[in-house]
This record gives C-alpha cells, sequence and structure tokens, in this order.
C-alpha cells in the first residue's frame, strides 16, 4: 500500500496540471450535480409543509349567494365528508386603486383582488399566517399577501381604494399575509382580506367562499366527484368556482420541477462531460507510460494495485474538486430555495443537505472511478515485458481512416496535419467531441430556453396585435366604452372579452368561457390543429379540454352556460393563451374554450365584454391614446399598454440555465485543453521533427488549433441537434404539464444563423481549450526533444 | 569551392552549464560540396554543432554563419523557413512520421516549403525511385527495416533540394549491411556536389567514408584532417590522430 502512496504522491507531483484539470473539472460537475440534487430534495417539501402547517384546504368552493344561503352552506360539509371546514367567508372579485401617495407612485394603477371577509387568520381549514402587521379590526383596513405587497412595492399604511362601488372606498393596508391556498401573485388573482361586515359594502355582487378539508389527501378523481356532489345538491349555478389542492400543489411545484429537470438534466451533462474527460486522460495515462507500468510490474507492482495507482491518483484530485464544488453548489441553491420558502412564509432553512451532499460525492467519485478502472484494467493486465516492449517498439499499429482521410484534405499542411492528430486516437477524440457536444448542446438549450419563454408570455400575455387592453369596472356600461374608443380617432380595431363558464359532460369542473366580440381571428391566439371559430356555435379549446371531454376536432357537444344549454361545435384546437404563462391560473388551469359573444348569448343574453382589445393606427401614440381614455373615466377604466411582459420567474431561470451553460462549455475547454496536451505530449517528437523539416512555431499553433477545431466542428455540429432535440423534448414536457399543445412557433425559436453561431461557439470553446496546448507545443524545443532519444 | 558555413569563436552554454560549455571558442569553415565528419566522444559537443548549423538552436556567443545568413540573429520564423529550403536532417532513429505513409512523409517536407500537392508528390516519387523504395511508397515506416526508413528519411531530408545535409549518428540504428548502403549513398549524393556534414563517434566510418574529418573534445575543435584519396589508410590515420589529442 506504501508503495501505491508513494507512486501516487510522484505522479500527482509529475502531472500537476494534468490534477489541476481534473480537480476543475470535477469542482464545475459536483457544483452542478450539488445544485440539482438539493433542489431535488428541497423542491417538494416547502409547499406540503406549509400546507400541512396552515391547514390548507383540500377543496375550495365558491358560491353565489343568490343560490345558496349560510344555512345550506353548513351542511355542505356533510355531503361530501369533509372533517374540516372553514367559511362560509363572504368574498367578491372586485378592482382596486392604489393611493397617490404610494410607493408605486403616480396614482391610477389598478388590479382586481378577491376579497373575502374574516374576522380573523385562525380558522379550522385555510389558517393564515400573518408574515407583517397585524389583522383587520374594523373598517377601513385591508390585509394582503406578501406575494402580491413584493410584486407592487405596497408597504404597511399603504391606501387602496376599491372601485367596485361609487364610495370607493379607502382602505389601509395593516397586515400581509401568507396564504398556502392560492399561488404566487405573479400567476394569478390574489386574495386580500377585510372584516366580514365591510365585505358587503366593498361590491353588490358578493358571495361566499367555503374551505374544506378530509381525513384523507383526496385525489383529483375522488375531488371531482366531490364538487359534483355539491352541485347535484345544490340550487343549479350555486357553484361558480372551486379550486383543489392538487392543483395548487401543481402550480407550486411544476415551476419547480421544471426547474429541477433542467437543473438535473445540467447535472447530468457534466458528470457525462466529466466522465468523458477523466477516461480521456487515464486512457492517456496508460499509453504514455506503458514502459512505466512495465517496470512497476517488473519490480513487484501487482496489477490490482497498478490499477489501484491509477485510481487514486484520479480520486485525489476529485476529492479536492467536490470539497469545493458541493459548497459552490449549494451555495447557489440557496436563492432558489429562499424563492420557494419566502412566497409560503416558511421560517428560511439552511438547503445544505447532508445526505444530498454525500450522494453528489459518491456519485461524482463513482463515475470518476468507473472510467479509471476500464482503461486501468488494461493496464492491470499488461505484463511487464509486454508493457515495456509497447513502449519502445514503433507503433505500426491500426491507424484511424479518418484521421488519414482529414491529413489528405487540401489544405495547407499543417492544417491538414493538425486535423488528422485529431482523430489519431478516435477514442480520445470521441470522448473529446463528446465533452464539446454536450456543452454546445447546453448552450443550444440555454437559448433556445429563453426565446420559447418569451414566445409563451407573448402568447399568453397575449394578443401581440393588441396596443392597448381597456377594463371596465361593472358599474361602467358597455355601451360607453364602444363610444369612447369609436370617438378616438386612432382606434383601428376593437375585439371585446366576456368571461364566462361552461359545464360539459363528463367534465366535474366547469370550463372557462372566453366569449369575443368583433374580429377576434385577428388576435393571432395560436390555433394548433383544424380553425378559429367563425360565428355562432363553434368553439375551440385547448388539448386538456379536448382530453377531459374525449372529444376531437369536428365534434359537438351540448354545454350548460348559466344552466342555460348550449350545442358547441369544436372547430379547432387552440394553445391556451391564459394557462401559460408559468402555469397562470390554477383555477382554470388549461381547461379553455374561446367562442364568438354571439354563441354566449344564446344563454346569457345580457353577457357583455368587460375587457378590450384595441388596435391602435400604425403612428399613433400609445401613451397618448391611453391618456385620453383613461381621462374619460379615471375610475372605472383601466387602460394599459400591450407592452413587453416579464415573469420574473423565467427570467430568474433563465440566468441560472446561462450560468450553468458556461459551466459545461468551461467543462467542454478543459477537456479539449486535456486532450490536445495528451496529444502533443505523445506527438512531442513528431512535432520536433515537424519544425526541424521547417514547421515555423506559428505553423505548429495552426496545427495544434487544427485538431481543436475539427474536434470543436465534431461537437459542434452534433451538439445543435442534440441540443435543439432537448429543447423539444423538454418544451414538450413543459406543455404535458400544462395540459396544453405548444403552438410550433415555441419549438421554432432557432434561427439558422444563430445555430450556425453555436456551433462556432463549440469551435471557439475548443480554440480556448488547445490555446496553451498550443502554445506549448509550438516553444517544443528539437534539439532538446531529438537528442534525448 | 566557396565557403557554406563559416563558425566563428562560437560558444555555447547550457543551463547551469557555465563551467562546462557544450561548445568552447569554435571555429571552423566547410566549403560547398564538401564532405565533413565531426567526430569526438559523449559529450563532445558534435550535436551541439549539428544543431547550431542546422538553425535549431543559438550560440551563446560568436557566429554562425550559413550561405552568409547570420543564424545568430535570425528569429524563429526565419530559422525555419532557413530549415525548409537550406538544410535536410537524417537523424540516428530516422524520425518519421509514424501517422503518415512512406509516400508523405516525404511529400510533407515539400510541403511545408510552399510546394503544391502534385510537385512535392512528383518530387518525393522521384526521389524514393532514386533511392531505390518506390515499392514502399504506399506503406508506414512501422512496418519498414531500419535501413529503409533510413532512406525514406534521406529521400525527406533531400526533397527541397537542402545547401547541405546534415547527419546525426545516421548509421547507429542500423545493421552494418543497412549502415554501409546508407553510407554508400551520402557518398554518391556529395560526389553530386551535395554538401554533407556527418555526425559520428565512429573513426572508421568516418575514415572511409568523408573528405575531412573535425575531432572536438570537450566543446573545443581538437583536430581537423583533411584526408586525400592518396592517405594510406585513413582510418589508422583518423584513429591515431584522435587518441591524440583526447591524450
Amino acid at each position: 500500500m506504501n508503495a501505491v502512496i508513494t507512486k501516487v504522491l510522484g505522479d500527482l507531483r509529475r502531472r500537476r496540471l494534468q490534477a489541476a484539470v481534473i480537480a476543475f473539472v470535477i469542482f464545475l460537475a459536483s457544483g452542478t450535480t450539488t445544485l440539482g440534487l438539493t433542489l431535488l430534495q428541497t423542491s417538494s417539501h416547502p409547499w406540503e409543509r406549509a400546507f400541512e402547517a396552515q391547514r390548507g384546504a383540500h377543496l375550495t368552493v365558491l358560491f353565489d349567494r343568490h343560490k345558496v344561503d349560510p344555512e345550506q352552506l353548513a351542511r355542505t360539509p356533510g355531503l361530501i365528508g369533509a372533517s374540516q371546514v372553514g367559511g362560509p367567508w363572504p368574498w367578491v372579485e372586485t378592482s382596486y386603486e392604489l393611493g397617490a401617495h404610494m410607493a408605486i407612485g403616480g396614482g391610477g394603477f389598478k388590479f382586481p383582488l378577491i376579497t373575502v371577509g374574516r374576522e380573523s387568520p385562525q380558522a379550522d381549514v385555510e389558517l393564515l399566517r400573518l408574515v407583517a402587521g397585524r389583522w383587520v379590526r374594523g373598517p377601513g383596513e385591508i390585509v394582503i399577501t406578501r406575494s402580491f405587497a413584493d410584486l407592487n412595492h405596497i408597504r404597511l399604511g399603504d391606501r387602496m381604494r376599491s372601485l367596485g362601488t361609487l364610495e370607493r372606498r379607502a382602505l389601509v393596508v395593516v397586515g400581509e399575509a401568507s396564504d398556502v391556498d392560492e399561488a404566487d401573485s405573479e400567476f394569478g388573482t390574489q386574495f386580500a382580506w377585510v372584516t366580514e361586515s365591510q365585505l358587503p359594502l366593498l361590491a353588490p355582487d358578493w358571495g361566499y367562499k367555503m374551505a374544506y378539508r378530509f381525513p384523507y389527501a383526496p385525489s383529483e378523481q375522488e375531488l371531482r366527484a366531490k364538487l359534483a356532489r355539491l352541485q347535484m345538491a345544490l340550487p343549479a349555478g350555486a357553484v361558480l368556482a372551486s379550486m383543489n389542492y392538487l392543483l395548487l400543489q401543481k402550480v407550486f411545484n411544476g415551476g419547480n420541477q421544471i426547474a429541477l429537470t433542467f437543473f438535473l438534466a445540467f447535472g447530468i451533462f457534466a458528470l457525462l462531460a466529466c466522465a468523458a474527460t477523466v477516461a480521456n486522460l487515464v486512457i492517456g495515462i496508460v499509453i504514455a507510460n506503458y514502459r512505466e507500468i512495465g517496470v512497476m510490474k517488473a519490480v513487484g507492482f501487482t496489477p490490482l494495485q497498478v490499477v489501484g495507482t491509477l485510481v487514486v491518483q484520479m480520486q485525489l484530485p476529485t476529492l479536492a474538486g467536490c470539497l469545493f464544488g458541493v459548497p459552490a453548489g449549494v451555495a447557489l441553491s440557496v436563492p432558489l430555495v429562499d424563492r420557494e420558502t419566502a412566497s409560503l412564509a416558511l421560517p428560511p432553512e439552511p438547503p445544505f443537505a447532508p445526505v444530498m451532499a454525500l450522494a453528489t460525492l459518491l456519485a461524482v467519485m463513482t463515475v470518476v472511478l468507473l472510467a479509471t478502472v476500464v482503461p486501468g484494467l488494461r493496464a492491470g493486465r499488461l505484463s511487464a515485458v509486454g508493457a515495456i516492449s509497447m513502449a519502445t517498439a514503433p507503433s505500426g499499429g491500426r491507424r484511424s481512416w479518418l484521421g488519414s482521410m482529414l491529413r489528405r484534405l487540401p489544405l495547407p499542411r499543417p492544417l491538414a496535419l493538425g486535423a488528422g492528430d485529431a482523430f489519431a486516437r478516435p477514442l480520445r477524440a470521441g470522448l473529446t467531441a463528446l465533452a464539446v457536444l454536450v456543452g454546445v448542446a447546453t448552450l443550444v438549450f440555454a437559448t433556445g430556453l429563453p426565446a420559447s419563454a418569451r414566445t409563451l408570455v407573448d402568447i399568453a400575455f397575449a394578443h401581440r396585435s393588441t396596443d392597448v387592453i381597456l377594463q371596465r369596472a361593472n358599474a361602467y356600461p358597455d355601451q360607453k366604452v364602444m363610444a369612447t374608443l369609436a370617438a378616438q380617432p386612432e382606434t383601428a380595431l376593437v375585439v371585446g372579452l366576456a368571461g364566462a363558464q361552461v359545464t360539459v359532460p363528463g367534465v366535474a369542473d366547469p370550463i372557462t368561457v372566453n366569449a369575443y366580440r368583433g374580429d377576434s381571428a385577428r388576435l393571432g391566439i395560436p390555433v394548433i390543429r383544424g380553425r378559429w371559430f367563425s360565428g355562432r356555435g363553434e368553439v375551440v379549446a385547448t388539448r386538456a379540454v379536448l382530453e377531459d371531454t374525449h372529444l376531437e376536432v369536428g365534434d359537438s357537444i351540448e354545454g350548460l352556460i348559466s344552466g342555460q344549454p348550449v350545442l358547441l361545435l369544436l372547430v379547432g384546437e387552440v394553445f391556451s393563451a391564459n394557462n401559460t404563462a408559468a402555469l397562470l391560473r390554477p383555477t382554470a388551469l388549461a381547461r379553455e374554450m374561446e367562442m364568438d359573444l354571439s354563441t354566449l348569448a344564446e344563454a346569457v343574453p345580457e353577457a357583455q365584454p368587460s375587457y378590450y382589445f384595441v388596435t391602435i393606427k400604425p403612428g399613433s401614440d400609445a401613451n397618448a391614446y391611453i391618456r385620453r381614455i383613461q381621462a374619460t373615466e379615471p375610475d372605472f377604466l383601466d387602460a394599459t399598454e400591450n407592452r413587453d411582459q416579464t415573469v420574473s420567474g423565467i427570467g430568474f431561470l433563465n440566468s441560472i440555465m446561462l450560468v450553468l451553460a458556461a459551466v459545461l462549455a468551461l467543462i467542454a475547454a478543459a477537456g479539449v485543453f486535456n486532450t490536445l496536451l495528451l496529444n502533443t505530449r505523445e506527438r512531442v517528437r513528431d512535432t520536433a521533427v515537424l519544425k526541424a523539416l521547417g514547421m515555423t512555431p506559428a505553423q505548429v499553433l495552426v496545427m495544434v488549433a487544427a485538431g481543436a477545431v475539427v474536434l470543436g466542428v465534431a461537437g459542434g455540429l452534433l451538439g445543435i441537434p442534440a441540443g435543439v432535440g432537448v429543447h423539444r423534448a423538454m418544451m414538450q414536457g413543459f406543455a404535458n404539464l400544462l395540459g396544453n399543445d405548444l403552438p410550433e412557433s415555441v419549438f421554432r425559436v432557432f434561427s439558422a444563423p444563430g445555430l450556425l453561431l453555436l456551433a462556432l461557439a463549440g469551435v471557439a470553446v475548443a480554440l480556448v481549450g488547445s490555446l496553451l496546448p498550443a502554445r506549448w507545443a509550438a516553444m517544443t524545443r528539437v534539439a532538446e526533444v531529438l537528442h534525448s532519444e | 569551392m566557396t565557403r557554406l558555413i563559416e563558425l566563428s569563436d562560437v560558444r555555447k552554454l547550457y543551463d547551469g552549464g557555465a563551467k562546462h560549455p557544450a561548445l568552447n571558442g569554435v571555429s571552423l569553415g566547410v566549403e560547398r560540396g564538401e564532405f565533413l565528419a565531426v567526430m569526438g566522444p559523449s559529450g563532445s559537443g558534435k550535436s551541439t554543432l549539428l544543431n547550431l548549423v542546422a538553425g535549431l538552436d543559438r550560440p551563446t556567443s560568436g557566429r554562425v554563419l550559413v550561405n552568409g545568413r547570420d543564424l545568430g540573429r535570425a528569429g524563429e520564423a526565419e530559422l525555419a523557413r532557413y530549415r525548409r529550403s537550406g538544410v535536410g536532417f537524417v537523424f540516428q532513429f530516422f524520425n518519421l512520421l509514424g501517422s503518415l505513409s512512406v509516400l508523405e512523409n516525404v511529400m510533407v517536407a515539400a510541403q511545408l516549403a510552399g510546394s503544391g500537392t502534385a510537385a512535392a508528390r512528383q518530387r518525393a516519387r522521384e526521389l524514393l525511385a532514386q533511392l531505390g523504395i518506390t515499392d514502399q511508397a504506399a506503406r508506414y515506416p512501422a512496418r519498414l527495416s531500419g535501413g529503409q526508413q533510413q532512406r525514406v528519411a534521406i529521400a525527406r531530408a533531400l526533397v527541397n533540394r537542402p545547401l547541405m545535409l546534415l547527419a546525426d549518428e545516421p548509421t547507429g540504428a542500423l545493421d552494418s549491411r543497412s549502415g554501409e548502403q546508407v553510407m554508400e549513398l551520402l557518398v554518391e549524393l556529395n560526389s553530386s556536389g551535395q554538401t554533407v556534414l556527418l555526425v559520428t563517434h565512429d573513426a572508421k566510418l568516418a575514415a572511409r567514408y568523408a573528405g575531412r574529418v573535425v575531432s572536438l573534445v570537450d566543446g573545443r575543435v581538437a583536430d581537423d584532417v583533411v584526408l586525400q584519396a592518396s592517405t594510406a589508410s585513413p582510418a589508422e590515420v583518423v584513429r591515431v590522430r584522435v587518441e591524440e589529442v583526447a591524450g
């Protein structure tokens, strides 16, 4: 054993640079893997912990107070077997305006909130955790969610004004709460709380909210059955909307799962690239040291000790790399874990998980062990005489046909020689090209993801052809809005949107209906199959609807809208605009139907749009237009420019992706460096001969760099389709999670010049890796090399 | 004959070797068309001398002029260009490129010197024919005998019609018959006007084939003998003089 350690330490001293390369590569790979595994451990926990701690509702139902009363609602838990219940609490969805003195500044900023009347944050179900301030005590006070306060920079003491009635009551923000029964404010409409007596004063059309908890965790199917039972037992139309915990869990964990999948994929890629680099290095060491291996055996090293020498020689720098890589991965995961826990108001939890750190260490060391043992065994099996004779005999073995072919290319000699040398050892070249491939594929994926996300957000916040989005308060009539818009000379197109719900056979939850008035086809909502509706009775729906109803495009179905039967002909499948911007509205996740307002009017003749998508004439000033519209009725109209939207979660994810892609590129560069170092060292005599024949240092540089370019081109060309494939697979997975089919535009985010640039990035990565070996080769001292024979 | 190589008071020190210079004040001239053998025991500085003349190394002091060009003042790229066209190098261990065929090994030197592929191939074939190894053109060096490999190395050295052929122990790795064939080839080339500078420790070889023998001892020129065709026993003359000089 002592002999092995002595030999290992001697080898490490002699191969300091290669040991440093291994340690560096392992540092990057272990960091990435730790990040993925740490998130794996933490991502599934925060929501579940918060859900239990806050006694979250398995099922939340919103009721129409005109159809049910509190006594009837008090009997509902027994109907569906709920063991605990919260409510009935009065609720209403209404708009608010922030006061002029508030942080967001300027006034006129309006937003909808579902406001609930509650006397206390305590309850048997849906216990609210106050994270700042206090609970409401009387009129004029409101508590909002921390998520909403953070997003809109609202502080305690700020004032909000309810726009639900003409009185426009002012409310002071007295507290911030965390509610596990709703999604992040970025993704969905938020709840807010006032006293029960205050609520009916905020808006006239308020209803009741009930929160149910069951003695066991019910499945989706069971929850649907329970909801159906409620609908059967109560008067028609009494159930307005429902929300279940599985959906929320999906919403919360969905984003994390996507991120997690990406990070784990990066970790696996990194380990793969790492294995390629280490295997390359060990093979190189074995090839370069046949004589030494022979001598080792001659002096008494057993085959196992020979393998052990190589293994320990690789494991020591691996350990060193992990020592820094694992903490770095943990450090990188802190902001990600914090984002999760903060949104649920959970106490910050140190993300360091010893099990995961150990798992990373074991995973990395195992990968390195495998990469070492395979070529190491070859060295172990060699006989002493065999090894020594292999070292001294001229190499007359098989030659790489690819290398020979490249050497014969009609290129300047240094270029052709370098290109051929890159494939002189096909396995080494293959492993190096694999490292470059992984790097390029990651770059492709990491650049494609933001572009796809951008496309999704554009579609989700939709209506790219729309310049201005206008929302009217219920108290303000549609005719006046239309008259105001018609009076503006810049108005080119107005499409109105009314919301409703339709119940169809076989689907327990009502499906969200978007009913348009005007030339809605021009809004540009992507049709995946079939066509956009063209008149009364025709509808288009999302994949989730088609799957739930087992319908195909071309089928008809009878739905119930406000209790009235309506015959609907499915003419197309659309991409759900509302549900895509990072799992936007949990209440209607991916179940959505688009139709003409005339279709909705069959059931609800008084239905009128409350949103208006306005396209203005080219060259018009959108801001001036908005100011003019807003000035006509500042309290009841909310006009906003349809600007580029951002979803910070996606932006954050993108940043991390790009960092990880850079990490993979670095690993690839290290792999190329390692390979070229081995190549140049093995071929130092050939290089010296070529210099003796008149090759200039610059030509030697070109020759080595040419080898790198060939590897870069090979890795780059293969990395492009691999990256595009991974991107498509990941986005498809994302789409499946949403229950949507993504429009082709989400996949087709790569341009030919862009991909060419990325392939060139592979070449650049390889060139970076070749810089030092090429320089060292160019500096070869011919006299020393050729006379040390 | 005109002078091709001129070494003036050349000193060469290697790192840490200040007390024992590899070359210590060597002055030497070589005429065009001459066949010069440099002899000396191990460590006498023969290979250093060859390296300086080949432009593979620079003198610490003194001047190395080849065809009027001061190699000590030339840059790396200029030296590389000089090696391409001015020098043909024949090594003891052949130093052929194992990944290239025989033909390609010869061609590569021509291509480095700027010849087009067709011209390089043509010239390489001529030389292989001249040296009697045309049938080996497509083979790889590892498949050839030592003598055949050295012939390839000589063909490669001649491909750019160099000013001089530098041969460093060219028979050192060959059996006696192959060695003789190689030496006869060098003599044949010399008789057609090729300047040859041979480094060897074999007095017999030097005396038998060279026209002039320079002996180096401890980095100094210890003897410089021009052998006439009439010399009765040139090998004996050289052996005796070397022994006298070495003391």
